[in-house]
């Protein structure tokens, strides 16, 4: 089976690192970062979830289809959340002219 | 040897690879489901920085911080088990189970106790409560429904892979052979290794960013 390659002291070392990047997400939660503080943080959040995916998922050990799945399903989140924010960013409220100030003739 | 496998595959390991690959596909189904809340919890936050930031300054970050400890242990655990039932270690892979089964619990446990603090406090979803008198922040109404929401379903989540787990539990010991036992038991722990990947973002979003830039 493709199991048989990552073994417990893979997933031990994997455990401890994803304990250790926690503790430093919890640290960082205190330094007062502003604006980078969720940069910084989903940025930690992210090497996590790719550890737990790689490993404790085996999805470096898993066929190539198993892994275009897994990145196009990351794909397509990471295309819907940056259209949000390029949507968010540029969003302008424009008033709709009043009966008044329309110009005669139109709908 | 070989392996008893399903008449339309070639051998074992085929039908374990297509296994395999059904489950990410059905993953990646659940990440569809949770893109759409993160999307929502993403034009929210650019809209209402101060707002969400308060509110994020509003929840227990000991409890969340202890439910992220708790889930990865989990993780670490339902990993160990998988091992454990290819080398016939059967008794071993149960405590390793039953270990995933308290965690679980204790995960919902504290999230209970958070739901309840929150509740006792007058953050509800929605808003009307005294709290959202006082607290009138643009934003904290949204920040805290969709905090009920995202929670929630997670919490959903941790309940149906509870009930994989325990289901597991039985299934390492009536399995045809241990190559069955274990492949059942890897397809199911992908599915609490997901619900573990969720809250690693859920985790930061709620708990731990509470500035706004």
């Amino acid at each position: 089976m493709n199991t048989a390659h990552i073994g417990p002291r893979a997933y031990l070392w994997n455990f401890v690192a994803l304990i250790t990047l926690a503790l430093l997400s919890y640290l960082m939660s205190f330094l007062h970062l502003g604006g980078h503080e969720m940069t910084v943080a989903m940025v930690i959040a992210f090497v996590k979830a790719l550890l737990v995916v790689l490993i404790f998922m085996h999805l470096v050990e898993h066929t190539a289809s198993a892994r275009i799945v897994a990145f196009t399903a990351a794909a397509f989140v990471a295309i819907l959340l940056s259209l949000i924010i390029t949507d968010v960013a540029n969003r302008t409220t424009t008033l709709a002219p009043t009966t008044a100030e329309r110009p005669p003739n139109t709908p | 040897m070989q392996i008893e496998h399903a008449d339309h595959f070639e051998d074992f390991e085929t039908q374990s690879r297509a296994g395999r690959l059904g489950m990410w596909v059905f993953l990646a189904s659940e990440v569809l489901l949770f893109s759409g809340m993160f999307g929502l919890y993403t034009g929210y936050r650019l809209h209402y920085p101060i707002g969400f930031a308060e509110g994020v300054q509003h929840n227990l970050k000991w409890d969340g911080s202890l439910n992220t400890v708790i889930l990865l242990l989990s993780s670490y655990l339902i990993a160990r088990s998988i091992p454990a039932v290819q080398r016939g270690n059967i008794t071993g892979a149960t405590w390793l189970l039953g270990g995933v089964l308290f965690l679980g619990f204790c995960f919902l446990g504290l999230k209970g106790l958070e739901y309840g603090v929150h509740f006792s406090e007058g953050i509800v979803p929605g808003a009307g409560t005294d709290f959202f008198r006082e607290h009138s922040t643009l934003g904290l109404s949204q920040f805290f429904t969709l905090y009920y929401l995202m929670t929630g379903a997670h919490a959903l989540h941790v309940t149906v892979g509870l009930v994989v787990v325990a289901l597991l539990l039985r299934e390492i010991r009536r399995a045809e052979s241990i190559e069955h036992g274990a492949h059942r038991l890897e397809i199911g722990a992908m599915y609490w290794h997901l619900v573990d990947v969720i809250w690693i973002f859920i985790w930061p979003l709620y708990y731990l960013t509470g500035e706004h830039g």
